[in-house]
């Protein structure tokens, strides 16, 4: 299945909770493929299923009541869906990591950085206590904190946002992973700490070859980072495309509403543009396409209203799933 | 607020949202069903267990003893339940009748009379019905032929009635679950303990709720030195153990059912002022409080209508948890011979007649005061547990 | 208003500290200093931006003028009272006539109460106004920020977060307050309805005449939204001038630094962004001298000494730097 150099391929993923209240649909039909040594970015708004999407990848949905009801994920050869469970505990943080939002609870707050970032160690190699001590302080330092040797006995609450999300990408590459999930990394950290993280993120990933999967639902953040992006809406995706391409000339109206909304530095407008209506709740998606209510083109076209359109690809590299897209054909 | 929108845009109150996930549980509704099997058989205790006949006629006249033969309390009993089933009536019509955003001040409003008319109503009770000892003894009546036809309760025995003749006897026909040392029916004094039980924990937990509540709310909405001293006072109560705190207290004062309760009461409190201390605590930091203090609006407003509600379900979880504590609590004060004074009737102190002075071993005093004791009590708390699940579902899914 | 120079809010020298407090006697053994001594003004009609990373004061600074949160020193003068001062008669008026939106919209509404009762608590208390009266007031309240009426009878927890920070506007502009402190009201929102937020709060504005003090931590936001703004750090205004001015000479490094950590949107302009070093330091160990020395590349011998003053470097341009203004020399 590698054979234009991904590393990782995602065919056709459906994944539902079922809960209570109804069947929520959090990921449908989703496919793309992230390249050897790239950042792949998957973006979208709360509730469009991006973080879904990551967790599937890992295998870590938690069932009930969430259940993987369709699809392929490759990695190289093998489809990490069918793997026996410790299969994927070998897969799991040792080829494909996880960094995570939250650096403040993702850290156990009564083990020292050092102890947690040994254990990730020797899960996955087998190395004595001081081999892999060692190892722990050089991968401080190589994840930019200053001091790794005072630091590594030191307790996540004597650390800041900052270096504690440091603490959790040194955990995360400790084994060398090939493809490094990175879900929201930076938005629970200020402005000035995000560019540092993300340009640690990118060092990294020069040294180590290695694949970033970045979700994020920051544009800004995708335009300086990524190769290739997926706009993520309600379940779906909505447009596919490189970096540039995607920026410059955008095909899915919501990709087109959210550039256009974004406040800029070098805006003078009065108002914004804005994307009307609200973000779809996954359990009451509406029928059809599902932007099409707050779509400027689609919103009172029937055939939005009715039939859902379906990713395709309308010029070599752009994917977009939009009846009105040019060369979508309707 | 005046009536403005149609049903389909109510919102789902937490409250119904808590009802909706608690009534999921079989369990819970089983449990349910015999706290209301519990309390009918509590309120109707002299009609299903009692020596006096519905309706006997003697010397060709009717009479109606039982009901003349009711007490003030029995008359009070009635009317609280009475009251207290037209509240739930209120309660459910106004979820349907009445908007959520008027519901609140409705449903206050509608407390507040109860409780106008509750107050004044057992004080009429209590003054107006006669006090009369009806000694007469009807079964005797017909078995002598004096009365020609008579219909008795399911259980023709009084509580407080004494037969030397049957005494200390095993279960029989007559007396299905045995009599006691004087010859009293045991099932009889099971229904007519079954109040005392019922009233020590509901009362008991009312008193300890009210004082925990205030207390923690002020503990915890003040902080600072207030809270600082107050919790000191608090950390004594909780240093000394209960039980033998309201045994010593207990030796002090009369043997009285209600102040078993008061004492009871004041001496469990601490937990829940803990726990609404804790909330408050939380809640005072909370955006939506800090957003209240800033409209300027009064702290009254602030304390019932912003925090207390969100504070509140700990507390109505460890209520049910400490009705059943109450309940166990009074029996064990009856048992050891602390509690109320005999003939009236209580389960703990049933349990302790289970070896007679003779020293014979009674089982069917033990085994059938102790099952009433240990259901009960397990009632109270699988519906704490289960109110608890139904508050938190997060706590139930992660288990 | 004579002391205020026709300004609704002047904030002078506003100091809150908290004091740590340590073993069995809670005995104070030093203070964090979350604001320093801050002073801005905002005349009726503007809008001034506090701009600064987490931690930096500006939310504490805007609960204190709330009276949320006691303050150490310093006046924050309103419609000519001294809010800090006022005794409860005082601080009730005031409080009808400024009010605050939150930054999460999930816990800044009571989840037991109705969207009716949020919006109408105020008025019923204040104003007395009740029944039809009210329920028409709140009807028009929602629809002016954009909901329906019908969400009267709703409960909190069935709305969107954007949805629900509409409720929070509705409520903080019932008694039709002079003076809205809005708290990162739009940094937990999804971005494609942030947009939508920031032009309710205009429109708002321009049809009631606000007021506005507000807060964010992202500049473009408010750059496009405020008059003037305010850079704050570690507790201190480091800069302050119109949106304009910073915009387009930012003075001191740390607002530099700001502006450049935004992402472009526009992978052409990949790589132009610079990360920038170092992390605000601990408030319970802030360094001696400028604050922001240990993340300075332009820091002397002055700038670890001395903590440098807030000073006018050009027509309505302060700045808090000596480099600055040498440079401006």
């Amino acid at each position: 299945m590698s054979d234009n150099g991904d590393i990782l391929k995602v065919n056709n993923l459906s994944v539902s909770f079922f809960t209570e209240d109804g069947t929520a649909k959090a990921v449908q039909d989703v496919s793309f493929a992230i390249k050897k040594g790239k950042t792949f970015a998957l973006v979208g708004e709360s509730g469009c299923g991006k973080s879904v999407t990551a967790l599937s990848i890992m295998r870590l949905i938690p069932t009930p009541p969430g259940e993987i009801v369709n699809g392929e994920i490759f990695f190289g050869p093998r489809d990490l869906l069918t793997l026996n469970k410790k299969r994927m505990r070998g897969i799991r943080g040792n080829k494909i990591a996880m960094v995570f939002q939250e650096p403040m609870t993702s850290l156990n707050p009564v083990y020292t950085i050092g102890d947690q970032i040994i254990e990730a160690i020797k899960l996955h190699q087998t190395k004595s206590t001081e081999q892999a001590w060692a190892d722990a302080v050089e991968m401080l330092r190589r994840v930019g904190i200053p001091d790794p040797q005072q630091r590594v006995s030191e307790y996540p609450h004597q650390m800041s946002g900052g270096m504690r999300q440091r603490v959790m990408i040194a955990m995360a590459i400790s084994c060398e992973p090939s493809v490094l999930i990175a879900d929201e990394p930076t938005t629970a950290l200020d402005v000035t700490i995000q560019a540092q993280i993300l340009d640690l993120l990118d060092q990294l990933q020069e040294q180590n070859q290695m694949s970033i999967l970045l979700i994020t639902h920051d544009l800004g953040i995708v335009a300086e980072r990524a190769d290739d992006v997926a706009v993520m809406y309600a379940s779906r995706l909505a447009e596919i495309a490189d970096a540039k391409s995607l920026f410059d000339d955008p095909l899915h109206p919501y990709t087109q509403g959210l550039l256009k909304s974004l406040p800029r530095l070098d805006f003078e407008g009065k108002r914004l543009h804005t994307v009307p209506g609200n973000v779809p709740d996954p359990l009451h998606f509406p029928t059809g396409c599902k932007f099409h209510p707050r779509c400027p083109l689609g919103c009172d076209d029937r055939r939005c209203q009715t039939d859902e359109p379906e990713l395709r690809e309308v010029r070599p590299g752009r994917c977009v799933a939009c009846w009105y897209a040019p060369g979508y054909g309707r | 607020m005046a009536k403005t929108y149609e049903k389909k845009d109510w919102g789902v109150s937490y409250g119904e949202m808590v009802t909706r996930e608690f009534m999921k549980n079989k369990l819970n509704v089983a449990c349910l069903v015999f706290i209301v099997i519990m309390f009918t058989v509590a309120v109707l205790a002299p009609f299903i267990a009692n020596d006096k006949p519905f309706i006997i006629r003697i010397d060709g006249k009717m009479h109606y003893p039982i009901f003349k033969d009711l007490t003030p309390n029995d008359y009070s009993v009635f009317f609280v339940a009475a009251l207290g089933l037209v509240q739930l009536a209120l309660i459910r019509r106004n979820k349907k009748v009445i908007e959520p955003s008027i519901r609140g001040s409705v449903l206050l409003k509608q407390i507040k009379i109860n409780a106008l008319i509750l107050l004044t109503g057992l004080i009429l009770i209590q003054v107006f019905t006669p006090r009369r000892l009806d000694a007469t003894d009807y079964k005797a009546m017909v078995t002598s032929g004096k009365a020609t036809a008579a219909v008795f309760p399911p259980v023709p025995y009084g509580y407080a009635r004494t037969d030397l003749k049957v005494r200390e006897q095993p279960p029989s026909k007559q007396h299905w679950l045995g009599t006691d040392d004087v010859g009293s029916d045991v099932l009889c004094r099971l229904i007519h303990g079954s109040r005392i039980s019922l009233s020590v924990g509901f009362v008991a937990v009312g008193i300890s709720s009210i004082i925990g509540v205030f207390i923690g709310a002020i503990l915890g909405y003040f902080g600072g030195k207030v809270d600082f001293i107050g919790m000191r006072v608090v950390e004594i109560m909780m240093a000394i153990p209960t039980f033998f705190l309201i045994i010593t207290i207990v030796a002090f004062f009369p043997r009285s059912l209600l102040n078993i309760m008061v004492i009871i009461g004041i001496t469990s409190w601490t937990g829940n002022a803990r726990f609404i201390r804790a909330e408050f605590f939380k809640l005072r930091k909370q955006d939506f409080v800090q957003a209240a203090v800033s409209l300027g609006l009064p702290l009254r407003n602030i304390l019932f209508k912003h925090m207390l509600p969100n504070g509140i379900a700990p507390v109505l979880v460890s209520a049910t948890f400490g009705i059943a504590g109450a309940i166990f609590i009074e029996a064990a004060l009856s048992f050891l011979g602390f509690g109320v004074a005999p003939p009236t009737p209580s389960w703990g102190q049933m349990l302790s007649l289970g070896v007679s002075t003779t020293g014979r071993f009674l089982w069917w005093l033990s085994i059938f005061p102790g099952l009433a004791i240990f259901f009960t009590v397990l009632t109270y708390n699988l519906v704490g547990e289960g109110l608890r699940d139904a508050i938190d579902p997060r706590l139930r899914k992660a288990a | 208003m004579p002391n205020t120079n026709g300004k609704l809010l002047r904030v002078d020298g506003l100091k809150t500290y908290f004091s740590i407090k340590r073993g069995l006697l809670q005995r104070t053994i030093g203070h964090i200093k979350a604001v320093d001594g801050i002073s801005f003004d905002i005349a009726p009609g503007q809008t001034l931006g506090l701009v600064g990373e987490s931690g930096c004061g500006k939310t504490t600074a805007a609960r204190t003028i709330l009276r949320l949160i006691p303050a150490t020193a310093g006046e924050a003068i309103f419609d000519g009272t001294d809010i800090l001062q006022a005794d409860k008669q005082k601080l009730k008026q005031i409080r009808r006539n400024v009010s605050l939106i939150f930054q999460d919209p999930y816990s800044s509404l009571n989840p037991r109460m109705t969207v009716g009762n949020i919006v109408g608590e105020a008025l019923k208390v204040h104003k007395g106004i009740t029944g039809a009266e009210l329920v028409n007031k709140v009807k028009m309240l929602l629809e002016k920020v954009g909901l329906s009426a019908q969400h009267i009878n709703r409960y909190p927890h069935e709305f969107s977060g954007g949805q629900r920070q509409r409720i929070g506007v509705a409520r903080a502009l019932a008694l039709e307050p002079k003076l809205v402190i809005c708290d990162e009201p739009v940094s937990a929102l999804d971005v494609s309805i942030q947009s939508q937020i920031l032009n309710l709060l205009k429109d708002l504005q321009d049809e009631f005449g606000l007021t506005y003090l507000f807060i964010a931590h992202d500049l473009a936001v408010v750059k496009f939204f405020c008059d003037t703004i305010a850079v704050m750090y570690m507790g201190k205004i480091v800069e302050k001038a119109s949106a304009k001015q910073i915009y387009q000479k930012p003075l001191h490094p740390y607002t530099k630094a700001l502006m450049a950590a935004i992402p472009k949107v526009d992978p052409a302009q990949r790589g132009v962004r610079k990360a920038f070093g170092g992390e605000v330091p601990s408030l319970l160990n802030p360094p001696t001298g400028c604050p922001f020395n240990p993340r300075c590349s332009l820091a002397e011998s002055q700038c670890l000494k001395n903590i440098p003053e807030l000073t006018e470097s050009s027509e309505g341009h302060f700045v808090a730097c000596y480099k600055a203004h040498k440079k401006e020399e």
